[in-house]
């Protein structure tokens, strides 16, 4: 049986890593390498790393730093930033990544995708989607959460239904860093609406909190970031609560 | 023979990322080398083929690099340990078949004929595709490749498509993912993982060794 995936989200700022709130008042928190490392230790299923400054800076996120972290670890790797080129996700592949995320340019060039999509393999590309409510409406934003683009986040899911990519990694910016909990209607809306995996993001509370966002939403792959900065948790205290609260995780 | 001594050729097709798989062999202490040149092939005491992605592209790598009828020789007739892992396995297959872009119509692409059987679209009933994920590997019996793990252990996987072998004596584990399918098939000296060894951590890199160890 597929086991829930325990994910932690790195997000770098070009030279160490940083978490926020709402996308805003970063705040170092760690040297990246240490950390990876740590959570090696600590049972993680998968890593994203997303460089929170690369698209903004156009440029895409330095897959020397992707060779050094990768060299070692034996385990799925998503990373993602500034990626808008064919080239971009070659050179983050041949360096390590598993999975490429991609926000920016899959919002605004389809056709970057479903090329993508033909020449990695569905399973490579995973479209990452920032999102926040604006008068009631669930509305996406890009290049970091800066630029509201005015779209129905459902709209968009439908959209993406037809390109075929591997999953979503799905972040409330509302939620992002508050530790108020996962934004648990949507992502059970979104979840239901799209043929491909959901990452959960944004918000995470605890571990009950995951729990609830598992069993509300059926989602097969939850990640954080701020709870195991800031809080004394970690993703293998998560995996033995879900464990015993009847979740299967890897062992 | 010593590990030292060992030639590891990872298949070049330009298709899908390898680094990860070449990270692996080294870091079990083997010489490894990522080429579709014929001497490498020569030179080389185990074969891994990669790769990820569509049966059809694979395929048509295979083909444009020269290489398919040098695989068949050096596993067949030569008898070199081959492993495939993900699309590499699939394309062990005599056939694979994919939806084409958009419609309804099947494509069926040949594929290398090591082992009998197809590559088809999982059957998910409510499950998402693809399968993404960290799930159980049944194995039917102990062997070389399974001796230090136990028998049911959970690897990362990433795929839509499977493995239906025509010969039931060929599946060595299998998975369930809306359904069971074949995760690891066993020919002679033909392996084939679905899952991506490279990718699952210590117990994916114990498999990956097991393999490494068989002597041609």
């Amino acid at each position: 049986m597929l086991k829930l995936r325990v994910i932690p989200t790195l997000l770098f700022d070009g030279f160490t890593l940083v978490k926020g709130k709402n996308f805003a008042s970063w705040r170092t928190v760690s040297a990246l390498i240490q950390q990876v490392q740590i959570y090696v230790l600590r049972g993680v299923d998968e890593m994203i790393l997303l460089d929170i400054n690369s698209t903004n800076n156009d440029s895409a996120v330095n897959h020397k730093l992707i060779n050094e972290i990768t060299e070692n670890i034996f385990m799925p790797f998503t990373v993602g930033g500034g990626v808008k080129k064919i080239n971009d996700i070659n050179i983050l592949l041949k360096n390590g990544a598993d999975k490429v995320s991609i926000n920016t340019a899959a919002y605004y060039d389809k056709n970057f995708i479903k090329e993508a999509v033909r020449t990695f393999g569905s399973q490579c590309i995973v479209i990452s989607i920032d999102y926040k409510k604006v008068n009631g409406e669930d509305l996406v934003f890009t290049n970091s959460g800066k630029k509201n683009t005015g779209k129905n986040l459902y709209e968009y899911l439908s959209e993406i239904n037809e390109l075929n990519i591997g999953e979503v990694l799905l972040t409330s910016i509302d939620r992002d860093g508050t530790m108020e909990g996962y934004d648990i209607d949507v992502i059970k809306k979104a979840n239901s609406i799209l043929k491909t995996p959901v990452i959960a993001s944004g918000g995470a509370k605890d571990y009950s909190d995951m729990l609830n966002l598992i069993n509300s939403t059926k989602v097969t792959a939850i990640a954080a970031a701020s709870i195991y900065h800031f809080k004394n948790q970690t993703p293998k205290l998560a995996k033995i609560f879900l464990k015993n609260n009847g979740i299967k995780v890897r062992e | 023979m010593l590990n030292s001594e060992k030639n590891i050729l990872i298949i070049d097709y330009q298709i899908g990322n390898v680094s990860s798989v070449i990270n692996a062999v080294k870091k079990l202490g083997y010489k490894v080398k990522l080429s579709n040149k014929k001497d490498e092939f020569n030179k080389a005491s185990h074969l891994i083929l990669p790769g990820v992605g569509s049966f059809e592209a694979g395929m048509t790598n295979i083909v444009k690099s020269g290489i398919k009828d040098i695989i068949i020789d050096y596993v067949i007739n030569k008898k070199i340990p081959i492993l495939g892992i993900c699309l590499g396995m699939q394309l062990f297959a005599t056939e694979g078949s994919e939806n084409a872009k958009g419609n309804q119509n099947k494509t069926v692409t040949k594929g290398l004929n090591l082992i009998e059987g197809e590559v088809i679209k999982l059957e998910s009933k409510s499950e998402k595709l693809p399968h993404i994920g960290w799930n159980t590997v049944n194995f039917k019996e102990k062997n070389h490749l399974n001796k230090d793990l136990d028998p049911s252990r959970d690897f990362y996987f990433v795929h839509s498509y499977c493995f239906k072998c025509k010969n039931d004596s060929e599946v060595l584990a299998t998975t369930n993912y809306g359904s069971i399918f074949t995760s690891i098939i066993k020919k002679n000296n033909i392996y084939g993982m679905q899952f991506h060894p490279e990718k699952s951590l210590d117990k994916g890199l114990t498999l990956l060794k097991n393999f490494l160890e068989i002597n041609a």
